[in-house]
């Protein structure tokens, strides 16, 4: 059974935002959501853990709708990191222990610390453990936030640009690591991200929204220069590069 | 890891808090106008003593001392919530204006009603000072929601909301019986000496079960920190936790209000300086902050006591005289 299955969702604010989107997801995939500023990426992730209430069509996991799914449950399943997070005054050690949450019932255990202390060392975030989250830098910040989610131990994780803010170095590694934790753990991933080439180097599959409707999903093939075009307006080049595509502005 | 010496200090604060709050509710105790020494004071509370000291001891005093912690546990409780929920350090029952709703309301209840030939009960007066309360509350969070409304702004509409409520409540005090102005003093610049056994078990019922309740969800609370959406993400019900927070903090103000009348800046102090000394983690600040209001209370209405002796003056007087400069420091931080 797929682990994500989105039925002909629709979504309005004063218009609509999402067009009937249907697509599945299977079990450890991690998937590049890509479109222009606008196209609907954030409103999707954000009908996905439920922030946002679709207008028609529904959303299951595991074949349970989710509308029937608990809170506490929901956070089990899926983390999400927002794309706009506001200042955090808390220390990074209770920032990530707040990630336990779905899974603390009157107080925090031991075994709640040790997971947020092996994030810590995972991460590489020894350093600043005790410092106030919003005395960090964006890169820091973000992984921060990053190990929060994962926290949650969850099945699914929703990122919403998690590299925008970061310097090409961090990019990178932040994809790497999200990459390779969630390999490793057998987490599915969506991340919406604008850097095409960095999604092709770390993804699996590709979700093209355009205008709030699906364009195309699918393995790297559904990047072509055609496909580029007509969702970005722009004319690039498309190049094999190992095993693996890039693309050049023309 | 450092973080366990981190929860240890947290802890030690905790403790120190209570040690002083003991200390201070004992010195408050003895403190007075009547000349009574420790000595007679202590012998007095354990059922010893003359038939005066019994009087002022049990009669005034211990009353005094009960409802400035309970009330003191009420405020820093409502204070902690607001700012909270707002994300707003400037943010409190007092300066939101939302004290003085509760005061115009109680005045309405016990003036309005004696017109019409009753004498307010004490849950009567409470249920109008927290209906009050609410309204402005509400008040309050529709303006912060306005999209051009930044956190200077929200508090500038409280200081005008405080201003006209004040104003109310004075007009109708002076209306009502013109040779009392001082009762329209004790109402704006609260005052522990009129409350009574009664009202002090309806302010501890409601405190106590509040903070046990807050307390409850303190890992929600830490959550909300976060912002919404992340809460929500992480399992909590955002908007019950914003509804019930609304209504323990407005129920706290407009209780504490109706019985000892305006007691200014505990609800932005109390928070403010336990998350300075011990930071924003609920699971110490809700008792951190629920003992230093009682603490700031009692340290107030002790010293209310004893500067200006045998006069005693309004409690909320020098917790307005304290509040005050922190209030301004922290506007000027904030920037
Ligand atoms: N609260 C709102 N009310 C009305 N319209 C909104 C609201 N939030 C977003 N929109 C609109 O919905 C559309 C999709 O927004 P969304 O944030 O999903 O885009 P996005 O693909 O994430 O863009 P970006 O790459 O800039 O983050 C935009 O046209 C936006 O203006
Ligand atoms: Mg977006």
């Amino acid at each position: 059974m797929d682990l994500i299955h989105v039925d002909r969702l629709n979504f309005k604010y004063n218009r609509y935002i999402l067009k009937n989107i249907s697509f599945d997801l299977t079990h450890g995939c991690f998937v590049s959501l890509l479109g222009i500023n606008g196209a609907g990426k954030s409103t999707l992730l954000k009908n996905l853990v439920r922030i946002l209430r679709p207008e028609s069509g529904a959303v299951y996991i595991n074949g349970e709708d989710i509308r029937g799914i608990g809170h506490k449950e929901m956070a089990k399943r899926i983390a999400y990191v927002s794309q706009h997070n506001i200042p955090i005054k808390n220390t990074v050690y209770d920032t990530i222990l707040i990630g336990r949450l779905p899974h603390i019932g009157r107080d925090a255990t031991h075994s709640d610390y040790g997971h947020v202390e092996y994030l810590i060392r995972k991460l590489g975030l020894e350093a600043f453990a005790m410092r106030d989250a919003n005395t960090l830098s964006g890169g820091e910040f973000q992984k921060v936030i990053l190990a929060r989610a994962l926290a949650q131990e969850p099945k699914i994780l929703l990122l919403d640009e998690p590299t925008s803010s970061l310097d090409i170095n961090n990019q990178a590694a932040v994809m790497r690591l999200v990459r390779e934790y969630c390999e490793e753990k057998r987490i599915s991933v969506i991340v919406s991200i604008h850097d095409i080439n960095l999604a092709l180097r770390y993804s699996d599959k590709f979700l093209l929204l355009k205008d709030g409707a699906i364009y195309d999903y699918g393995d790297a093939s559904v990047i072509t220069r055609q496909s580029i075009r007509e969702v970005y307006q722009l004319d690039v080049e498309v190049l094999n590069h190992g095993n693996k595509k890039i693309i050049i502005l023309n | 890891m450092k973080y366990r010496e981190r929860v240890a200090f947290k802890r030690a604060f905790i403790y120190f808090l209570c040690c002083l709050l003991i200390f201070i509710s004992i010195l408050s105790i003895n403190v007075g106008s009547s000349g009574m020494t420790i000595g007679e004071s202590v012998l007095t509370l354990f059922g010893k003593g003359s038939e005066k000291s019994r009087f002022i001891v049990w009669g005034i005093r211990l009353p005094r001392v009960m409802g400035g912690f309970f009330v003191g546990i009420g405020t820093a409780l409502s204070g902690m919530i607001i700012q909270s929920s707002l994300n707003n350090p400037l943010a409190s029952p007092s300066t939101l204006g939302i004290s003085s709703a509760s005061a115009l309301g109680a005045n309405i209840a016990i003036i309005t009603l004696a017109r019409i030939g009753i004498q307010a009960s004490s849950a009567m007066t409470a249920a109008f000072a927290f209906a009050s309360s609410i309204l402005c509350m509400l008040l309050v969070l529709g303006i912060s929601s306005l999209r051009r409304a930044d956190k200077t702004t929200v508090i500038l509409a409280g200081v005008a909301l405080n201003s006209l409520f004040s104003a109310v409540t004075i007009i109708i005090q002076y209306f009502a019986d013109e040779t009392k102005l001082a009762a329209a003093v004790a109402w704006t610049f609260g005052d522990l000496g009129r409350i009574n056994f009664r009202e002090i078990a309806i302010v501890m019922a409601v405190s106590v079960v509040s903070s046990a309740v807050i307390y409850l969800y303190r890992w929600n609370l830490n959550a909300m920190d976060s912002g919404e959406h992340t809460a929500h993400s992480l399992g909590v019900n955002t908007k019950f936790m914003r509804n019930l927070s609304i209504f323990l903090a407005a129920l706290n103000t407009g209780i504490c209000v109706a019985f000892v009348g305006v007691i200014g800046f505990v609800g932005l102090l109390a928070p403010q300086i336990t998350k300075r000394v011990i930071g924003e983690d609920k699971r110490f600040m809700i008792p951190g902050t629920l003992l230093m209001g009682a603490f700031l209370v009692l340290f107030s209405d002790t010293l209310a006591r004893t500067i200006a002796a045998p006069l005693v003056l309004p409690v909320g007087a020098i917790t307005s005289i304290l509040g005050a400069p922190v209030f301004v420091y922290i506007l000027l931080k904030e920037r």
